[in-house]
């Protein structure tokens, strides 16, 4: 279904090759799996595989790419992805309509499928999916979690013969990536030829039918999954774990001696929170306002305290987590009563004692240079003085000192991650607050996340950690707030 | 999309209502006849429901009009063979300006995308017009939610932005604001394009496609009134612009570009 023959490729103005020599196969009914460090030249081969290089991102591409037999050359993108469909990692990159369910049938319409069969097709992959709730919400309105799911359907209701996948656990909580593990053996056994590209590669086990180790562009190791089981396989190439544990019922709740943080009674309702003032009202302006459903309530009477430590905040997709991390730094409105070290704060006051580091990381660089990025956080909060040895500090802690001059947005997506967290503890926060910090990240850079973490809560912080990722929550997590315990008064 | 009574409006119905407001402008030159274009298009923004999106958008133009007053006056003062900058002068093309952005938006925030390219396709417009005008209007929305997250991002970071900010850091202001939305343009309009190549559009929409999106929505009696109305506002132009020529500012018809 797949076959790339001594495939290499060249982006437009670049030197070198993205990709070096590339020759696998991905026979139907069968799952190969492309896994390595960051920059490795993953996102090149998808591309490749789907007809964006050449076709879109212009270059040099030189040996043989086949899928079903025709060469990708010859076929233009919009041809190709009638038989190949692709999930992106940031499943944002591929929606065009802005509702669920329009979203899910514009290929199809566009190819003139009717649009009663489109509907039909619709609704049986959302029962499949479980996602017929989500079908009348906005894009917009959806976690990350949800419109991964929706990318996912989307591409199911097109009925490809070949599934291109990057990263698609990203997002997912451990049970959506439970059932996403299901799913694919059923695409497999239907004769499906699918290609996976993750970092997180535990959830594979039993699925992936080959492994494809790359490193600078090429396949340096390729076997079977027992191959992810080598640890020095695993370390030489900065992967991830092979096996990980659950250790989220093992975390005990947070502790409540001396909390830093108390919160009481917190609610939220996106009615509410549409007509509500200040901040959100300017925000607003700009953003289209959320469509009310039946999630109308998210959040009712939500008790919990925060101490000194790594704290998980723990619960299923959509559940509200980043909505509860943004009530407690007055970016959301709602309704309850907040206490720092004891007194009673102002949510909007709060976010002055705290750091939020949000999922998209290109929103959040603004300046000319990395230490710059950091010498403006400082400024922002009025830290002037001592700001070079502040600066250097922060750097060194993320191991950022070797790219001081180069610009924030040209940095990696693991580097840029470091940065903002860096940028976040710059106005030392008695409270740090990461949403999904490692997504996306490879095994090297995940353990420099989570080092970086552990050295903030031994010094006294009180970190919330929003994240599905096991393996994070395996190597730093100490406590745990759960959702749907925190919920159980709703 | 915009909760707002223009919802009810057929795609096309906007889309001729937007083609025909920018002959309009073109066409008329006296200062009358753009203030009704202007009002009545004004009007109609304000349907959208979002007042706090318009007074903000208005805010952007006024900086720019601005902004490019600024311009023309140091032009004019280096060469003096372009004459003399009035008010007047300035006064109708920023109508234009206004009345053509009070359209668009009105458009684009209450039509779904699959409409207007549907729209566009029915018109029997050609595809290298009708892609590129449906990203561009697709990007408006991108565009605004990726304002409201730098703004977001401001306000985590610790800049107290406001206007005596703005006033006493100018570069640091614009930079903050400026570098992120820039960036973020770049990869929102480059992940549209792919978006779109992806879905098969391409290769273009045919009338069966384009069938199967109208399907959602068909000219109505709102349409009808939508048309009435557009047709009196070009009459009541044409008799002011034929008529109170002289009204307002003394503008001549060549020297207003």
């Amino acid at each position: 279904m797949i076959e790339f023959e001594n495939v290499s490729y060249r982006y437009a103005f670049q030197s070198d090759c993205a990709v070096k020599d590339l020759s696998f196969k991905v026979d139907a009914g069968s799952v190969v799996l492309v896994t390595g460090a960051s920059g490795c030249g993953k996102t090149t081969l998808m591309r490749i595989a789907n007809g964006l290089c050449p076709h879109y991102y212009a270059g040099t591409l030189s040996g043989s790419v086949k899928i079903n037999g025709v060469e990708t050359k010859d076929s233009s993108v919009g041809e190709l992805s009638q038989t190949v469909g692709t999930l992106f990692q940031d499943p944002e990159d591929q929606f065009f309509a802005l509702g669920v369910k329009d979203e899910m049938g514009f290929a199809l319409k566009v190819a003139g499928v009717n649009a009663k069969e489109v509907d039909a097709r619709i609704q049986k992959v959302a029962q499949r999916l479980e996602m017929e709730s989500l079908l009348s919400h906005s894009i917009t309105a959806l976690s990350e979690g949800q419109k991964q799911r929706v990318a996912l359907g989307e591409i199911l209701v097109a009925l490809p013969k070949v599934l291109i996948l990057d990263e698609p656990s990203a997002n997912l909580d451990p049970e959506a990536t439970e059932r996403l593990a299901q799913e694919l053996k059923n695409l497999k056994n239907q004769g499906f030829a699918i290609l996976v590209v993750d970092h997180r590669i535990h959830w594979l086990r039993g699925i992936a039918d080959q492994v494809l180790v790359m490193r600078e562009g090429k396949i340096c190791q390729r076997g079977d999954f027992e191959l992810l089981t080598n640890d020095a396989v695993r370390c030489e190439y900065g992967l991830r774990e092979a096996d990980v544990k659950d250790v989220r019922k093992t975390l005990t709740q947070t502790q409540n001696e001396a909390p830093i943080l108390e919160a009481s009674n917190v609610s939220f309702d996106y009615e509410k929170n549409n007509q509500s003032g200040g901040f959100s009202r300017f925000k607003r302006i700009f953003k289209t306002p959320e469509k009310v459903s039946h999630r109308a309530e998210l959040l009712k009477n939500i008790s919990f305290s925060l101490g000194a430590g790594i704290t998980a905040l723990i619960g299923e997709n959509g559940t509200g987590k980043t909505t509860l991390a943004r009530l407690m730094t007055g970016l959301n409105e709602g309704s309850g009563t907040f206490y720092l070290k004891g007194k009673e704060t102002k949510a909007s006051d709060l976010l002055k004692h705290a750091g939020l580091v949000l999922q998209n990381a290109d929103h959040q660089l603004q300046m000319q240079t990395v230490s710059e990025e950091i010498g403006a956080c400082l400024f922002a909060v009025g830290q002037t003085s001592n700001l070079q040895a502040r600066i250097d500090e922060l750097m060194q802690t993320f191991d950022l000192t070797p790219l001081a001059q180069r610009h924030p947005q040209s940095l990696s997506g693991g580097q840029k991650q470091r940065l903002v967290i860096a940028c976040a503890l710059a106005k030392d926060p008695d409270i740090l607050i990461l949403d999904e910090p490692t997504s996306g990240l490879d095994g090297a850079n995940m353990q420099r996340v989570a080092r970086c973490l552990n050295d903030q809560a031994q010094k006294g912080k009180a970190i919330l950690l929003i994240t599905h990722d096991l393996e994070l929550l395996q190597l730093c997590a100490q406590h745990a707030l759960r959702m749907d315990e925190l919920k159980k008064n709703f | 999309m915009a909760h707002s009574v223009l919802n009810r409006l057929d795609a096309r119905s906007k889309i001729l209502l937007t083609v025909l407001g920018a002959i309009a402008t073109i066409a008329f030159s006296t200062l009358g006849a753009q203030l009704v274009l202007f009002g009545v298009s004004f009007v109609m923004v304000l349907l959208i429901n979002r007042p706090m999106l318009v007074f903000v958008l208005y805010l952007l133009m006024g900086a720019m009009m601005l902004l490019a007053s600024a311009c023309t006056w140091v032009m004019a003062s280096f060469i003096p063979s372009l004459g003399e900058i009035t008010f007047g002068s300035l006064v109708i093309p920023f109508l234009r300006g206004l009345t053509m952005m009070n359209c668009v938006m009105g458009m684009a925030l209450t039509t779904k995308i699959e409409g207007i390219m549907s729209a566009l396709t029915q018109l029997r417009l050609p595809f290298m017009l009708t892609l590129p005008a449906t990203v561009m209007i697709r990007f408006i929305s991108t565009f605004t939610n990726d304002v409201a997250q730098v703004w977001e991002t401001l306000k985590i970071r610790g800049w107290e932005m406001g206007f005596v900010f703005f006033l006493r850091h100018p570069y640091l202001s614009t930079r903050l604001l400026f570098t992120p939305l820039l960036f973020r343009a770049l990869k929102s309009s480059e992940a549209l394009g792919v978006a779109a190549e992806l879905k098969g559009l391409d290769r273009g929409l045919q009338q069966k496609g384009a069938m199967n999106f109208q399907g959602q929505s068909n000219f109505s009696k709102a349409d009808a009134w939508l048309f009435l109305g557009a047709s009196f506002t070009v009459v009541m132009a044409t008799y002011i612009e034929l008529h109170w020529i002289e009204w307002g500012l003394n503008v001549t018809r060549l020297g207003v570009m």
